[in-house]
C-alpha cells in the first residue's frame, strides 16, 4: 500500500490545494467517497491552520486500499477529541462534528512533529487494488 | 502548487437579484460571499444563491447560511445545487431551516 505525503504551507488556500491533491492521487474513488474525503480533509486542514498555534505547515498523508485514510499532521498541541454538540457557531467543533458524523473512524494521536488528526472512509465500490 | 483566491471563487449578482457563485467556497473565499450578502441584504427578504457553478462548500459556508437566515428571518434559497452540494449540505443538520433548495417550502 502506497502512502502519498505532501506538505502544505499554513495559508488560507491550503485546504483547496489539499482537495486538488486528493483528486489527483485518488481519481478512481467512487465520486461520493472522494467528495467526503475532500470535505473532511478541508475541515481538518482548516482546523490545523486556524487553531493549532505555531503551525507553519501541515503534512497530509493519504493511504489507500479498501479504506481511504487521511492524516493531517500539525505542530499544535493535542486536544480532547470530543466534538462540540451544542453550538451552531463557528469553531473547530463544527468541523470535527462533521468528521465524527461522516468518517468510519477518526482520532487524534501524537506525532513526531506534534499531533495528527486522522480519519478513514470505506471506499465502497472502489478498486481493491492498491495504488 | 498554489491557488489564488480570485481564481478559486467569484460571486456576482444576476438580473433577478440572485447571487451567482462560481468555484469553491471554504475559509479562503467565504469572506467574499459574506461581503456580497452584507451589501445586498434587506431584513425580511430572502437571499437567493445560484449554485449551478459552485463545485464545493464546507462548514464555513454553512455558518454564512445560518447567519444570513438569522439576519433576514428568511431561509436562504439555493438554486441549482448539484448532487455533491446537496450531499454536503445534508451532513449539516444543526440548523435545517436555514436554507431551502429551489424555493421549495421549508420542512
Amino acid at each position: 500500500m502506497k502512502t502519498f505525503e505532501f506538505r502544505l504551507p499554513a495559508e488560507p488556500t491550503a485546504a483547496a490545494v489539499a482537495r486538488a491533491v486528493l483528486e489527483a492521487v485518488a481519481p478512481d474513488l467512487p465520486e461520493p467517497i472522494l467528495l467526503d474525503a475532500k470535505l473532511l480533509t478541508t475541515e481538518v486542514v482548516t482546523n490545523a491552520i486556524r487553531h493549532a498555534r505555531g503551525t507553519q505547515a501541515v503534512i497530509v498523508r493519504v493511504r489507500r486500499n479498501k479504506l481511504v485514510r487521511v492524516e493531517v499532521v500539525d505542530q499544535g498541541p493535542m486536544f480532547d477529541p470530543q466534538p462540540q454538540t451544542t453550538s451552531t457557531r463557528a469553531g473547530s467543533g463544527q468541523g470535527l462534528r462533521l468528521v465524527d458524523g461522516v468518517a468510519s473512524a477518526w482520532g487524534v494521536e501524537p506525532d513526531e512533529a506534534g499531533k495528527k488528526v486522522w480519519f478513514e472512509l470505506v471506499a465502497i465500490g472502489g478498486s481493491d487494488v492498491d495504488l | 502548487m498554489s491557488i489564488s483566491r480570485q481564481d478559486m471563487f467569484t460571486v456576482r449578482s444576476d438580473s433577478t437579484g440572485a447571487l451567482v457563485l462560481t468555484g469553491e467556497l471554504d475559509v479562503a473565499t467565504i469572506q467574499q460571499l459574506q461581503d456580497k450578502i452584507d451589501e445586498i441584504m434587506v431584513p425580511g427578504q430572502p437571499i437567493v444563491l445560484d449554485l449551478a457553478q459552485l463545485a464545493f462548500l464546507d462548514t464555513s459556508a454553512m455558518h454564512v447560511l445560518v447567519g444570513t437566515f438569522e439576519a433576514t428571518g428568511r431561509p436562504v434559497v439555493l438554486l441549482n445545487a448539484s448532487r455533491s452540494l446537496r450531499r454536503i449540505l445534508g451532513y449539516m443538520t444543526q440548523q435545517p431551516k436555514a436554507w431551502v433548495f429551489d424555493g421549495e417550502s421549508p420542512s
